[in-house]
């Protein structure tokens, strides 16, 4: 059967032991994982050694893999299992010793503009504006963020973000729902108003 | 946060975010797309939220489509290649967590910890190699220069309030616990079994014993 995504015939070229496909889906999945986990554990060189072991989790699973789901779906699902793991491992180090916690990406010494100028003052105005939608997206609960962020920027659809969180695809249009409305909230500067428990919609398919 | 919004602007607001969203999703049905637009015409605030949603998707996007330069492609493909060469193909790295524990130990309170265990330690050698409890002195010539920086009796005055007994088995147990084993390493030979017959030991009367010396 000939299979519509072009990940997974990479996927089981490489499982039949094409090792050139592997290298084709880093090339293509190498940053799209990498800013995932940027968002989960906030520290950008965690986020590169995870993303590094979901592609030596992928190899060492190559043999398993059936192809019977969107690659996609089944690579964000191990980035996100390995970054829960680490998540737990540092609230774990934390609870031993509260004071040593790593250092985050953010708070690095802010950048220090020594020169006018448009191109500075974009330069400024978009750094501003990331770190705005980061702090709105780091306070959204991490299902939330991260059932808004396969939907939104990786275009997953309700049932295939399902597999990943390991929920009903009904919740999950109700997490996208109330994790786009609160980031929206944050972002005009709204109070997040308290909402209805998932109101019921009937479950479109996407 | 309390919302002074009645109920029923509350429910009409969940129900048009519920359908905005979908609609961004492509997940509206015929009954939905119907409804979404009877209120997009007829509420006022409607495209506003409308435009609000697809800037947060936007943003969102922005921030998930920056690219990874060659360099860091390229180098990450031949890391990944020198691992799974040479661990075999099931192997899982280990290297996150272990690079997560060296972080935990740069901090400076564990050479700290680590030294006062240390110290105990030899301070209990020093006691059980004797037949007498009475009169014991600490015999800190024997504590390794390198990690002789902590007084154990420092340590046990800033712990007055309590148990003696945790106030020289912490110390010890601390590294240990804070390593997940890993202590042992920084103090070679004790483990498990070694703190028990430290905590065993009557340390009230080690420890009056040795102030009485100490007071002259």
């Amino acid at each position: 059967m000939q299979t519509p995504d072009p990940d997974v015939r990479l996927m089981l070229a490489f499982r039949d032991g094409d090792d050139d496909a592997l290298s084709a889906l880093y090339r293509r999945w190498a940053g799209p994982v990498q800013r995932f986990l940027e968002r989960m554990v906030r520290e950008r060189a965690m986020a590169e050694e995870l993303m590094q072991e979901t592609f030596v989790r992928v190899h060492g699973a190559r043999d398993r893999y059936a192809g019977d789901a969107r690659f996609s779906t089944w690579l964000f699902r191990i980035a996100r299992n390995l970054a829960l793991n680490e998540l737990d491992r540092a609230r774990n180090r934390t609870a031993h010793l509260s004071t040593d916690v790593p250092a985050r990406d953010d708070e690095r010494p802010p950048l220090t503009l020594i020169a006018g100028g448009s191109g500075v003052d974009d330069l400024a105005h978009a750094r501003r504006e990331r770190s705005r939608v980061e702090t709105a997206l780091e306070a959204l609960p991490e299902r939330q963020r991260t059932a808004l962020w396969l939907a939104a920027v990786e275009g997953h659809s309700y049932a295939e973000i399902a597999a990943v969180l390991d929920a009903a695809p009904s919740s999950v249009k109700a997490l996208v729902h109330r994790a786009r409305a609160n980031l929206a909230d944050r972002l005009t500067g709204t109070s997040p108003a308290p909402r209805q428990s998932d109101t019921p919609m009937t479950e479109g398919s996407r | 946060m309390s919302d002074s919004r009645p109920a029923d602007d509350r429910a009409r607001l969940s129900r048009l975010d519920a359908l905005l969203s979908a609609e961004r999703d492509g997940a509206l049905d015929p009954d939905e797309r119907a409804e979404l637009d009877a209120l997009l015409a007829n509420d006022p605030a409607a495209p506003a939220r409308r435009a609000a949603f697809a800037a947060a998707d936007e943003a969102l996007v922005a921030l998930g489509r920056e690219p990874l330069d060659e360099a860091s492609i390229a180098d990450g493909l031949e890391a990944l290649r020198a691992r799974t060469g040479r661990e075999g193909s099931t192997a899982p790295s280990s290297g996150v967590q272990l690079d997560a524990r060296r972080a935990s130990w740069r901090h400076p309170v564990v050479p700290l910890l680590a030294g006062a265990a240390a110290a105990a330690l030899m301070l209990f050698l020093a006691v059980s190699s004797t037949e007498t409890v009475e009169a014991p002195r600490p015999r800190v010539a024997q504590v390794p220069a390198a990690i002789d920086t902590v007084d154990p009796l420092d340590a046990e005055d800033e712990m007055l309030d309590f148990d003696p007994e945790l106030a020289i088995a912490l110390p010890i147990a601390l590294p240990l616990a804070l390593g997940h084993g890993e202590g042992a390493e920084l103090v070679p030979g004790v483990d498990d079994e070694d703190l028990a017959v430290i905590s065993e030991l009557d340390l009230l009367d080690f420890m009056a014993a040795l102030e009485a010396q100490e007071r002259g």
